[in-house]
């Protein structure tokens, strides 16, 4: 009887957290600060990163090479290498605190409820092992799947809905006999198969052609709509952005320069940086017909970080203030935020 | 620097090495040290506080041997290095610059010398010079240019691409001052790197051939004939067979040692990868990409190099291994020397 | 893979030629008079000239190179010049002994280095690795005659446990305890030689594969280290390792002239050294042929292995 109690506070808070998960983010991350010790230097990549995404939301993190958004991600699936340090107020992700848990509990969430895909998808399989044993090696773990035959019809399923034709001949198949499109789609399949609650795209169009980069994007937006799941996609493209994303945030020297809707961003950017990039966008739609403009000077280094806002010695309105402090936040509207001293 | 004095290993390399150098050098200097001081009733003596390391089996102080022999050993390796930096060097650039059949020729050279067990070859060659300290260095370093002939050529391929050096050509400077004075500073740092695991392999590869009777003869003696002459009595002494090898592994090990820590610190282009970290990353001309190719061309008609965005932070280490892991069997053979094989 | 394979072997008779080629200048510029070896200074002129005849040592270089060719492909070695015995009856006798001590010796070492290079390549930096590594470092950096002395001294001598020198025991030539006890330190030594190297070998292959991209996507969906390490790592480990196996072929005859000379076993390394200080030149020439020829057909075996081993080279 004196157990009571207690189990029905614990049955009203459960309660409380379900009522919170229609409306509560899927995954949200407070004060990311990632830094790698290297040969004795500190390298800070990632210098506290606020985020938030939905469920079934798609949310574009453009930056360019060293801005820290690929690191973010990894250091939310725990990828990071081990001369990284990752500091964070806290990384919540499906109700789950993901700093409390152990290095196991963790890893067992990669691949079900979270799952990334990379980059270049050429060397993202095992050369040695044919796509049929490498995906029922991942149905086995993240899918509970035990017989042959079980496996085989689950692989042969996922194959078709990435649109894989001929699946039954791919499974026999090895890496280097399919083209580039169809590993990354073996990838995605892969990624895919437990059904996770977010996926993690790390640039998985950049090293393909122009025309497949299209199907794969569009094949990411139905299995999103299929399998309800998030992607936050990670990309230096801004095109890629504007073809999917529902929410954007803008990275730069690991700092967090805008984010809002894609609308805010395309048609009410308020940071020189987002404009910046606008400009710097080939064709498309927007101000079609212009010289594309290049942004002056290169990227800050990691190693020595101006005191003031990163992206100051290149802002064409920088002030001295902005050499001198970090902006803070401004909100422009609702989700639209902002950190510039002068927009 | 001062991570290279943190590294422990690597500075017992350096000091060892400066040592050892210091006393083949300045041992004349020590009179009482006579390498050749025969004393028969004194024979065969363990070691005692008159005899460091006991006398031989003519009754001459082995201490003394031993640093008079460490003087042969060493000068043998550094000359048969320096023979062999030359062969290596001048091939590596002739085939690195010229490419084609020069090129084409070279490379199978390179395979055919370096497929062929080393000892044998070695040996073989040897009986085509007469027997002596000259011959041994020059067959030694014949034998030992292969792997800086590869490293040079791909490193000269590498700086042949750079823009100075084809402005060189462009305004038509003579090939070979573009090679002496543009692509050898610039593949300066990778000979001496790889010039000291060389020491290490030519060192081996004496003490081997002198074991065998086939390098360093009578009365002249080096680290491998004192092991070689020591097998006899290594009933009766034992320390005898001791501080040569000792010395041998020291050094070899040091230079090996000293290799593999000059690739990491000596190397430019890890130098260079970790002063702009990021923009390193982001591809080989890091310094002229804008905002522009980076952010807005993602679907430009160039797909991207897969080092395009790679690991931010994390590439420089990773380069500065993998040109470490890639060098270290392109160094096998050199290592290998004085094995078996 | 039928091609393939067809075309390496295509590729090797050249080679194969092209060695007996340089093997046979490199003979011929020796600057000895190989009829030295077989006259007595009491000999006349006369005497001498007819024994350079009868040896064909007058002919052209390029009929000498092909008769000499031609007796190779017969199994036809010449004879000794100094003991006048067969050297292909030499040959016969002494390979088995190299092989003897060889194969086991490089298995051995093969087979330890897997596990030994999988382990400090997975664990980089930590002491399993520093622990490994130092010991390769030490390794290579010893030499092997120098190792085989310390074993020598500490096994044949202080302990007088085992016996130090040849293959039997005069009088015990049929006894396998007797031939087991004469293995063991020269075996022991061999394996010393090869672990190191080959450890180094498995270790950056190791390193290497781990910085693979497959390795983090590995990760990514939830493989634990010693899966990853045990299904992914460890067999793109092996596929290198296995073209060691097939250049390792010439070792198994000329792999162990250190060893035997101090050992004083009965196979080809120490008949080798012998025949150098000798001067034996067609005792050296056949080695040096027969050498140079296993590592063609060890070549052509690694390839031939990586084929059937490695998909990206079999569906070719």
């Amino acid at each position: 009887m004196s157990e009571n109690p207690e189990k029905n506070i614990q049955k009203e808070q459960e309660a409380e957290k379900r009522k919170d998960s229609a409306s509560s983010p899927l995954l949200e991350i407070r004060g990311l600060h990632v830094s790698f010790q290297s040969r004795g230097k500190k390298l800070r990549a990632v210098r506290g990163i606020d985020l938030k995404l939905a469920p079934g939301e798609i949310l574009g993190l453009v930056g360019e090479s060293g801005s820290g958004k690929s690191v973010a991600m990894k250091a939310v699936m725990n990828l990071l290498p081990e001369n990284a340090r990752v500091e964070a107020d806290s990384i919540h992700l499906d109700h789950l605190e993901l700093l409390s848990l152990s290095e196991t509990e963790r890893r067992k969430l990669c691949g079900k409820t979270v799952s990334m895909i990379f980059q270049d998808p050429m060397t993202s399989l095992d050369p040695l092992m044919n796509v049929g044993g490498q995906l029922a090696e991942v149905l086995r773990r993240n899918a509970a799947l035990r017989t042959k035959a079980e496996i085989r019809e689950r692989s042969l399923d996922i194959l078709k809905k990435v649109g894989i034709p001929a699946p039954e001949e791919r499974l026999r198949q090895y890496p280097h006999e399919l083209s580039g499109g169809m590993r990354q789609r073996i990838l995605i399949a892969m990624a895919l198969c437990s059904g996770p609650k977010l996926l993690i795209a790390d640039e998985p169009t950049t090293a393909l052609d122009v025309t497949i980069q299209a199907q794969i994007l569009s094949l990411l937006d139905e299995l999103r709509k299929e399998f309800q799941s998030s992607i936050i996609l990670i990309t230096h493209d801004m095109g890629v952005v504007a073809s999917i994303c529902q929410r954007i945030a803008i990275l730069y020297g690991g700092l967090i320069m805008e984010s809002g809707s894609a609308e805010d961003i395309f048609y009410h950017a308020g940071h020189p940086y987002t404009r910046a990039l606008l400009r710097a966008v080939p064709g498309g739609d927007i101000e079609e017909g212009k010289r594309l403009l290049s942004i002056e000077g290169s990227p800050p280094s990691l190693m020595e970080l101006p005191k003031g806002c990163p992206f100051a010695p290149r802002c064409e309105k920088a002030e001295e203030r902005c050499f001198r402090e970090l902006p803070g936040r401004t909100t422009l509207g609702e989700g639209h935020e902002l950190f510039c001293h002068n927009p | 620097m001062l991570e290279f004095c943190s590294d422990r290993q690597a500075a017992f390399a350096a000091s060892y090495l400066l040592l050892i150098f210091l006393i083949s050098i300045l041992v004349f200097l020590f009179r009482g040290l006579d390498p050749d001081k025969i004393d028969v009733l004194h024979k065969l003596q363990p070691p005692s506080p008159l005899h460091w390391f006991g006398t031989d089996n003519m009754g001459r102080d082995y201490f003394a041997r031993v640093l008079y022999g460490g003087q042969v050993s060493l000068l043998v390796g550094v000359l048969a290095m320096l023979c062999s930096v030359l062969i290596g060097v001048t091939v590596g650039m002739l085939s690195g610059y010229f490419g084609g059949l020069i090129d084409g020729f070279f490379m199978r050279l390179v395979d055919i010398f370096l497929s062929i067990p080393w000892l044998i070859m070695v040996t073989v060659f040897g009986l085509l010079f007469k027997k002596g300290l000259l011959s041994i260095i020059l067959v030694i370093g014949i034998f030992s240019w292969m792997d800086i002939a590869r490293i040079v050529r791909s490193e000269v391929l590498a700086v042949k691409g750079r823009e100075y050096v084809q402005y060189a050509d462009f305004i038509g400077i003579p090939p070979l001052s573009v090679m002496t004075g543009h692509i050898l500073p610039a593949v300066f740092s990778t000979i001496i790197t790889a010039s000291t695991s060389t020491i290490a392999g030519a060192i081996m590869t004496e003490s081997a051939l002198s074991f065998l009777g086939l390098g360093v003869q009578q009365p002249m003696s080096s680290w491998g004939s004192l092991l070689q002459q020591s097998q006899k009595y290594l009933q009766n002494a034992p320390y005898m067979a001791l501080l040569p090898g000792i010395l041998i592994i020291l050094t070899v090990y040091s230079f090996n040692k000293l290799g593999d820590i000059l690739r990491v610190f000596a190397e430019p282009r890890v130098r260079a990868g970790e002063e702009d970290m990021p923009r390193e990353a982001g591809g080989k001309s890091g310094n002229e990409e804008t905002a522009q190719e980076k952010c807005g061309e993602g679907r430009a008609e160039n797909p991207p190099r897969k080092d395009k965005e790679r690991e931010e932070a994390e590439i420089p280490v990773r380069e500065a291994s993998e040109r470490k892991e890639t060098e270290i069997s392109a160094r096998e053979a050199s290592e290998k020397r004085g094995k078996d094989e | 893979m039928a091609k393939y394979i067809a075309k390496r072997i295509l590729k090797a008779v050249p080679l194969l030629l092209l060695i007996t080629v340089i093997c046979f200048v490199l003979m011929k510029l020796a600057p000895y008079d190989a009829v030295d070896a077989l006259t007595r200074p009491d000999m006349s002129q006369a005497e001498i000239d007819r024994i350079r005849e009868s040896y064909g040592l007058n002919d052209p270089v390029a009929v000498q190179y092909l008769r000499w060719l031609n007796n190779l492909l017969h199994g036809n070695f010449g004879y000794s010049l100094l003991s006048h015995t067969s050297i292909k009856y030499d040959l016969l006798i002494r390979i088995p002994n190299t092989i003897l001590l060889m194969l086991p010796s490089y298995l051995t070492a093969y087979l330890l280095s897997i596990p030994l290079g999988l382990l400090a390549g997975s664990r980089r930096g930590k002491w399993p690795d520093k622990l490994i590594d130092g010991f390769c470092s030490i390794g290579i950096a010893t030499p092997t005659f120098w190792f085989a002395m310390l074993l020598i001294y500490a096994f044949g001598y202080r302990m007088k446990l085992l016996p130090i020198l040849g293959m039997h025991t005069v009088g015990m030539e049929k006894s396998l305890p007797d031939l087991l006890r004469h293995f063991l330190l020269p075996y022991l030594v061999l394996i010393f030689s090869f672990l190191p190297d080959l450890t180094r070998f498995v270790r950056s292959s190791a390193i290497g594969q781990w910085k693979e991209d497959y390795v983090l996507v590995q990760k990514a969906f939830g493989a634990g280290r010693s899966e990853i390490l045990f299904r992914h790592v460890a067999r793109n480990v092996l596929i290198p390792l296995i073209t060691k196996l097939g250049m390792a072929l010439p070792l198994l005859v000329t792999g162990a002239v250190i060893t035997e000379t101090v050992f004083s076993w009965p196979g080809i390394g120490s008949y080798f050294v012998k025949a150098v200080q000798a001067m034996d030149y067609p005792i050296v020439m056949s080695v040096l042929v027969l050498s140079g020829s296993l590592v063609i057909l060890g070549n052509l075996l690694s390839d031939i292995l990586y084929s059937i081993v490695d998909p990206r080279i079999r569906s070719t």
